[in-house]
């Protein structure tokens, strides 16, 4: 039966003219009478043959395109990381949270990142090498009042806020492998900011920092703080917070604002404090051991002294500081423990 | 006949003689005018700048019934047709229903099924045959014949 509907199909009579006519067309025929078929070959070959390059050149360029545009995408910051000290700098993140631009915002940036090699690089790697490298350089003083300020810049609020996240653990990672101490202060940013930091030559960090000050200070002059420290910003942004507290006629994000710089307020001065407690301990040991015993009233004074110290170097130590701060901003009136005499006007 | 063709007059008699086997094969695949018009010069087109290697009829036949499969393979797969192109209204030229729904069963079968059916019961070559055309052992190309013919068996069965 299928041999009986197959014979009733056969090629029109007009498919094969047009088919005739075609492959004449194609094939330059009708040929003089006797031409070599292999003449023909060679000659016929041709169309066939470019259609061939044609379609491998088409592929290869579609192939480039797609290399250079996921070079491009792989290239192209999405997110910036201002890290401050004092040496300011600037890293882009690309979509895979990994570096791709390094930029120096002042001299001594510059000289934080010789030697380093951060393109390619983790967020986190980075930031653990640069905090690692600010220690070495000493931009990070034995004291534990230096701040360590990073800032994440991003279209999305979300994402600046995750990012913030990650950087605070990196940072304290970068500083607990070297045994050094330091405040970490972090925050959000968004690219106009940016832009605008950068047309006055400073990182979103600072920059943000020195907005907050002229809003304590309208008289204040950025100049007067392009070379300075975090630490000295946030302590002088603490100095200014208004006396009359925190949420009066403010904005939220301001609210905010200042209520991160009074907890890292807090914490520079909580650690000088406990650095200045320890110092004096290890002088009260080196004076008892140094000299014979006067009485037994004196040996037990040196013993609480060295006691009381170590027990609130131990309180502080074993919180980690994000915590400290954590809790200090929502603490609101409370005061911590061993918030030093300063007060901190809320 | 089994001398090389020359130039157009060969090709208008090769197109008269071989044109149904293309027609019918492309019939099989193609559900579109224009893509049987396409596969149709493509063949022919190959065909004539092949002549010199094609040496008797039956190389010859055998190489067209191959190419032409490849071809229609080739435009079903194509992604533009296959996403954008209709499916036109297949015109099968059936005497009844039941003739339909047997060629319907047949046009259904995967291509390499469909393929054996036609070179074995239409063109009647054996599977010796169609193994050499395909290249492929002549133990596959049965086992195949056995799962087309019950698949047949069962999509008729079950209209």
């Amino acid at each position: 039966m299928f041999v009986k509907y197959m014979d009733q199909i056969k090629a029109e009579d007009a498919l094969k003219e047009k088919t005739r006519q075609y492959v004449e067309a194609v094939s330059g025929a009708p040929e003089a009478a006797g031409a070599a078929p292999a003449a023909v070959w060679h000659r016929k070959s041709k169309p066939l043959v470019l259609h061939r390059f044609r379609e491998m050149v088409t592929a290869a360029v579609v192939l480039a395109a797609v290399f250079i545009g996921g070079l491009a995408y792989y290239r192209m910051p999405v997110s910036y990381i201002s890290l401050d000290i004092n040496p300011s700098l600037e890293l882009g993140i690309n979509a895979f949270d990994r570096v791709v631009a390094v930029e120096a915002v002042n001299g001594d940036g510059l000289q934080l990142l010789e030697r380093q090699q951060l393109v390619n690089a983790s967020l986190e790697e980075a930031v653990q090498a640069l905090v690692q490298e600010a220690v070495r350089q000493g931009y990070i003083q034995q004291n534990g009042a230096s701040v360590v300020s990073l800032t994440a810049v991003s279209k999305k609020a979300a994402t600046a806020a995750a990012l913030q996240e990650r950087l605070r653990e990196a940072a304290h990672q970068g500083l607990m492998e070297t045994d050094a101490k330091a405040v970490v202060y972090t925050d959000g940013s968004d690219p106009q900011l940016r832009a605008r930091a950068h047309e006055l030559g400073l990182s979103a960090g600072k920059y943000k920092l020195i907005l907050l000050l002229q809003e304590l200070d309208s008289e204040l002059d950025i100049e007067d703080y392009r070379n300075a420290n975090i630490a000295a910003l946030i302590l002088k942004a603490d100095s200014l917070l208004p006396t009359s507290g925190i949420g009066n006629g403010q904005t939220d994000e301001l609210q905010q604002a200042f209520r991160m710089v009074a907890a890292a307020a807090l914490e520079i001065q909580a650690n000088e404090q406990r650095m200045l407690q320890n110092r004096n301990a290890e002088q009260n040991q080196a004076e008892g051991s140094g000299e014979p015993l006067q009485n037994r009233e004196q040996v037990r004074n040196q013993a609480d002294n060295s006691a009381a110290a170590e027990q609130g170097q131990k309180e502080l130590g074993s919180q980690p500081r994000n915590q400290i701060q954590a809790s200090q901003q929502k603490s609101g009136q409370n005061q911590p423990d061993h918030e030093p005499s300063k007060t901190i006007r809320r | 006949m089994d001398q090389p063709l020359a130039a157009s007059d060969d090709i208008s008699a090769a197109i008269e003689q071989y044109g149904d086997i293309v027609r019918r094969i492309c019939f099989l695949y193609l559900r579109n005018q224009a893509d049987v018009e396409d596969v149709f010069q493509e063949v022919f087109l190959k065909f004539y700048l092949n002549l010199t290697s094609l040496e008797t009829e039956q190389h010859r036949k055998a190489w067209l019934c191959r190419v032409t499969f490849n071809l229609c393979k080739d435009y079903v797969k194509s992604f533009w047709r296959r996403n954008v192109i209709s499916i036109e209204h297949l015109e099968i030229p059936c005497e009844n229903e039941t003739q339909g729904e047997i060629l319907q069963a047949v046009l259904q079968l995967p291509a390499d099924e469909k393929e054996l059916i036609y070179l074995h019961y239409y063109e009647g070559l054996t599977i010796p045959e169609i193994a050499r055309i395909n290249g492929e052992n002549e133990n596959s190309i049965y086992s195949r014949l056995r799962r087309a013919k019950k698949r047949l068996k069962m999509k008729v069965g079950d209209a």
